[in-house]
């Protein structure tokens, strides 16, 4: 199937990419006298990959915890679809660095949470958790425990509880940086394919310089203490992202630009 | 009541937040407000109150009955502690690194290490009659037991990894128990010695007050069958006043023979 | 933590009977020499046969049991209770968490007579002497659970828009629960001290009262026969107190291994 097939495949339901807009509108984090993060603004289109790379301390998950509702800006807004975040908003899906499985819940039973705090049927909630289950590859392995799985496994268990909520926005937070480089490699070049085939608004943290190139329509560049926005990179590589494109020269090209961008000393201490 | 602060620094820590003074006060004052109003109004007599124990616990520390108690008591537990002690620890670490010995003592270690030590006062005061020689007994053994079994789990429980260095580096079997062995169970043993004071104590009060010798658990009885409950009272916080400090110092031993390690809890 | 070195365990057991066997030897010669301080096993036996056949034994059984459950089931519903409202208050837990402490170190046992005197010596008054036995490793143990749940997890919670009742379903209480069964561990083997403390210095009755007796006539095979049973019984509530404990985290298991 050619690339140009699957995206009409996938938007045969709603125009263009799917999922919703994000509006990160001059958000400024502050805990006590500490401020972490200072007037960021970010828009995030509908479908649309957008990475956030940053030295640690940048603020880049608080960020995100305040784009999930987790955290409340200490100014300014967020808005998913125009409205503004208050508490988690519906069909926000999230995927953690440590994976956040509840270790005394099958693979099953963490994957259907979601829908079980929903109140859906049995049946249904039955159905989605095996399809979800089978997305991921972890068919088989339904009744087993965290603890008996593998760390890739477990956070294949923490994608598809992700995306039991149907969500219209995934937040990745450091999703890969607990796993081995293989297995990292591995789910990075699944979850671009899951994503090619129903593409949705994600906004990605992350410590890695490649994975943000590799999965972003936009790199954004968090520095400083407090952390700023820096630069905004537009990532021109061709769709789907696969081991090709991750080969390719004009990766490399982004790859450095973001590295220097990341390593430059000069927006250092502005706080 | 500050040794309790030291005592258990680390988790009381985590139980209350700072700057809840106000929060305490208030608790400390409810809670003796109350008691104070159920023992005047429903107990007079019969329940001590915080008001009577306040002024009675100057006198009554002050008495010589008390003082001559407390003497008692703490010369039992402190021999009590020594012979039970020195021994546990050994035994402890013969049975930690010696496989057949731990296999032939399990069934009496952890029969004998489960059962509550007032159950064997009974028939200690048959053996060795109502004095002071049994007091003694039963805190030796009450002491000996966690030494014992707390010295053999640090014995047992150098990291794998470390016997590997020894191995790869050759060491004498000799230096090897020094070396090793001992630092690894150093902390253990004092473990051991931490929980054994606090049976200790509670052991030396059950056999004062079956085999009715003179300390401190008699001096509580019979002040409580006299209608004294105040200066009962008192008492009975001097024992708990004497386990805290006596944890508070094996505590700091621990730290101060074992940096290295977390503070262990019974 | 554990080293199993080269012990193997079919033969550790070996070696474990053939321990006892030689101990249970070793007694029975030393009561044939003395037989006024130390009665033989074979006498105890006798002696604690007697007593099942003329009843008096089952009956002090229920008795003992019947105080250590009640005393018990109190204790860890207080813990257990109490602990769970302190994890989710912070002002009663910083108000009253410290008391808990400075109250736990207090002896039972030096507060027998005083309970005695308040109380007198019924059962509500044995019973609260078990409770208090009991109550303190529940209650620490459980709050210390409640208080560290994972702060990922939490945010789980918060991010799929759990209410306050889904929240502890699913995280606190699950999270809790083998926190408060090592709790409830330590509390079996207090509340069977406290057994013993209520039936020695409150009122002799159940198998402390049978050893009290015992011990008073100088019938030295009963109080050994006794304060055997009383170790076998106290290490059957430890085993099933450990048991409990891992029966009640399964995803825990194949971590302790």
């Amino acid at each position: 199937m050619s690339l140009h097939d699957r995206r009409k495949n996938a938007t045969l339901t709603s125009p263009g990419r799917g999922g919703a807009a994000v509006t990160i509108d001059g958000v400024t984090m502050r805990f006590g006298d500490r401020v972490a993060a200072s007037d960021i603004r970010v828009d995030v289109a509908p479908g649309e990959i957008v990475s956030v790379v940053g030295p640690s301390g940048c603020g880049k998950t608080t960020l995100l915890r305040a784009v999930a509702g987790l955290l409340t800006p200490s100014e300014g807004s967020v808005k998913v679809d125009g409205e503004a975040v208050d508490g988690t908003p519906d069909g926000v899906g999230m995927v953690f660095q440590h994976f956040g499985l509840f270790p005394w819940k099958t693979v099953e039973a963490n994957v259907a949470y979601p829908l079980r705090l929903r109140g859906l049927p049995k049946e249904e909630i039955a159905a989605r958790t095996r399809e979800l289950i089978g997305m991921v590859g972890l068919s088989g392995f339904e009744k087993s425990y965290p603890h008996q799985l593998s760390g890739g496994m477990q956070q294949r268990t923490g994608l598809a509880r992700a995306l039991a909520v149907r969500p219209r926005v995934l937040l990745m937070d450091e999703p890969f940086g607990a796993l081995d480089a293989q297995t990292a490699e591995v789910l990075r070049f699944e979850l671009l394919r899951m994503w090619e085939e129903r593409p949705i608004t994600m906004l990605f943290v992350t410590h890695s310089i490649d994975e943000a190139v590799l999965f972003g329509d936009r790199v954004v560049v968090l520095k400083g203490r407090p952390g700023r926005v820096h630069e905004v990179i537009d990532v021109a590589l061709p769709h789907p992202r696969d081991r090709a494109v991750a080969r390719s020269e004009a990766f490399a090209a982004l790859r450095e630009r973001v590295w220097s961008l990341v390593m430059s000393p000069d927006a250092g201490q502005a706080g | 009541m500050t040794a309790l602060a030291s005592r258990r620094n680390s988790r009381e820590k985590s139980f209350a937040p700072p700057g809840d003074l106000l929060g305490k006060v208030v608790a400390v004052v409810v809670l003796l407000g109350v008691w104070q109003a159920a023992g005047s109004a429903f107990l007079p007599d019969y329940l001590p109150t915080p008001l009577g124990v306040i002024t009675e616990l100057i006198p009554t520390l002050t008495s010589s009955a008390f003082l001559t108690a407390l003497g008692e008591t703490v010369g039992a537990v402190l021999l009590g502690l020594v012979l039970g002690c020195v021994p546990g620890t050994a035994a402890g670490l013969l049975i930690g690194r010696v496989g057949w010995l731990r296999q032939l003592s399990t069934p009496y270690i952890s029969g004998l290490y489960a059962m509550p030590m007032l159950a064997i006062v009974p028939m200690a005061t048959i053996w060795f009659g109502y004095n002071n020689l049994t007091r003694v007994i039963v805190i030796a053994l009450s002491a000996f037991l966690p030494c014992a079994v707390s010295t053999a789990d640090g014995a047992r429980s150098l990291p794998a990894n470390l016997g590997d260095v020894a191995r790869v580096l050759n060491v004498p079997r000799g230096r090897f128990v020094l070396d090793f062995v001992l630092p690894s169970a150093l902390p253990f043993a004092v473990a051991g010695v931490h929980i054994a004071v606090g049976r200790a104590l509670v052991g030396a009060a059950a056999v004062e007050f079956l085999a009715n010798i003179d300390g401190l658990g008699t001096f509580i009885l019979t002040n409580a069958r006299s209608f004294a409950q105040n200066q009962a009272f008192a008492g009975v916080l001097v024992l708990a006043l004497l386990g805290v400090l006596a944890r508070a110092g094996t505590e700091r031993l621990i730290r101060r023979v074992a940096p290295w390690q977390q503070t262990h809890q019974d | 933590m554990k080293h199993s070195g080269s012990d193997s365990r079919p033969r550790g057991v070996a070696v474990s009977l053939a321990g006892l066997a030689l101990g249970l030897i070793a007694w029975q010669v030393a009561g044939q020499r003395d037989p006024v301080l130390l009665a033989t096993p074979v006498r105890s036996f006798e002696a604690l046969a007697g007593m099942v056949a003329d009843g008096t034994l089952p009956a002090a059984l229920l008795d003992t049991g019947l105080l250590f459950l009640v005393g018990l089931a109190a204790a860890i519903a207080g813990g257990v209770g109490y602990g769970l409202v302190l994890s989710r208050s912070r002002v009663l837990r910083g108000s009253t968490g410290w008391l808990v402490f400075a109250l736990q170190s207090v002896p039972i046992v030096a507060l027998a007579p005083l309970i005695l005197a308040a109380f007198g010596f019924g059962f509500g008054a044995k019973t609260l002497v078990v409770f208090l036995s009991a109550v303190f490793p529940i209650l620490i143990n459980t709050v210390e659970g409640a208080r560290h749940a994972p702060k990922t997890l939490l945010e789980v919670a918060k991010v799929h828009r759990s209410g306050e009742w889904p929240l502890w379903r699913d995280v606190l209480i699950p999270h809790t629960l083998p926190y408060a069964m090592s709790g409830i561990r330590q509390g079996i083997a207090m509340a069977f001290v406290g057994t013993f403390i209520a039936e020695f210095f409150l009122q002799a009755t159940g198998i402390g009262g049978l050893l009290l007796s015992a011990s008073a006539r100088f019938d030295s095979a009963t109080v050994l026969g006794l304060t055997v049973l009383v170790s076998v019984i106290a290490a059957l509530l430890m085993g099933l107190g450990r048991r409990l404990e891992k029966a009640f985290a399964p995803w825990r298991q194949g971590s302790t291994e």
